[in-house]
């Protein structure tokens, strides 16, 4: 993984909730399903 | 909002060695892990890494979730890095995996963990976490999906079996070879690649090196691969918000797969990532 995607794993593992995370900024250029 | 897990005391920098005695289907096995973070921190992340790596593959990443508050165990599967080799090749295969990290868990007296796999740790995650009452809170399937390319596979066993036997004569040399085949893992920094070199090459003997995992590994892959895997009723199991990351020159993984995309803990037919 490289550093941007080392970034958005930690973001989702702190995230209190997945759909939170999805709604921060950093998420840009992934999504929810 | 997002929280950032707290330190239940300071990071201690320095990666910790420990090993514990797993069950396979006909012996035990040593299997050792490598610890970062306190153990006595609100989060525990184990890091599976991919089919003949290690977890030395996750250092980087450990110190920034370490940093961040988290306890983080990485293992090396039996037969990669510090782990011992099986007795019999046939039993490098999903139930052993399932033990060794299902014991290494029950080790980790935690009630839960979340799991980061790249791979066939990814894979190993989404077979735990498809189970009843799987003890994993989030996971994280890096380079890994339900449905995996016979593409890739192929490319995997190539290498996988031209490695057998082959030696090395300078760390040099294995970071060039890693670079070639590895080449999916993405941009990786210098100082990565020769990271990943030092820690998955072994001394040979005369002075050369051979890379650090069982050559009988590469006798899984000794039979043609013809079709995609497909994983959805596994899948379809999985009951934790599931996040996947994609390496964009990764070819296990569809190529016109987003970055990364996330899954809720309720799945349907509608949930399933392309």
């Amino acid at each position: 993984m490289d550093d941007s995607q080392v970034a958005v794993v930690a973001a989702f593992l702190a995230a209190e909730d997945v759909r939170s995370f999805a709604a921060e900024p950093r998420a840009a250029g992934g999504g929810v399903r | 909002m997002i929280r950032m897990v707290r330190a239940a005391a300071p990071v201690d920098p320095a990666p910790r060695h420990r090993e514990f005695v797993a069950l396979g289907a006909r012996c035990f096995t040593r299997v050792s892990y490598t610890e970062w973070g306190s153990s006595a921190a609100e989060r525990t992340v184990v890091c599976a890494h991919g089919l003949t790596r290690n977890g030395r593959d996750f250092d980087f990443i450990a110190q920034r979730l370490a940093r961040a508050g988290m306890r983080v165990i990485a293992p090396d599967l039996p037969g990669r890095g510090r782990s011992e080799p099986m007795r019999d090749w046939h039993e490098y295969a999903t139930p052993l995996y399932l033990s060794v990290m299902s014991g290494l868990i029950a080790r980790l007296d935690v009630e839960h963990v979340d799991w980061i796999g790249t791979s066939l740790g990814g894979h190993i995650g989404m077979e735990l976490a498809a189970l009843p009452g799987a003890p994993i809170r989030r996971l994280v399937l890096n380079d890994f999906g339900a449905r995996v390319a016979a593409r890739a596979l192929q490319r995997i066993s190539a290498y996988l079996n031209a490695d057998v036997g082959r030696r090395f004569a300078s760390i040099e040399a294995v970071e060039e070879h890693l670079r070639e085949i590895l080449a999916p893992f993405g941009t990786l920094t210098d100082e990565q690649w020769r990271h990943m070199a030092v820690h998955g090459a072994i001394d040979a003997g005369n002075g050369g090196l051979r890379l650090n995992h069982d050559p009988a590994l590469s006798k899984m892959f000794w039979w043609p691969i013809v079709l995609d895997i497909v994983l959805w009723q596994v899948w379809d199991k999985v009951a934790c918000p599931t996040l996947i990351v994609r390496g964009v020159d990764s070819d296990l993984l569809a190529p016109d797969r987003p970055a990364w995309s996330v899954t809720s803990s309720s799945r349907t037919a509608d949930t399933r990532p392309p």
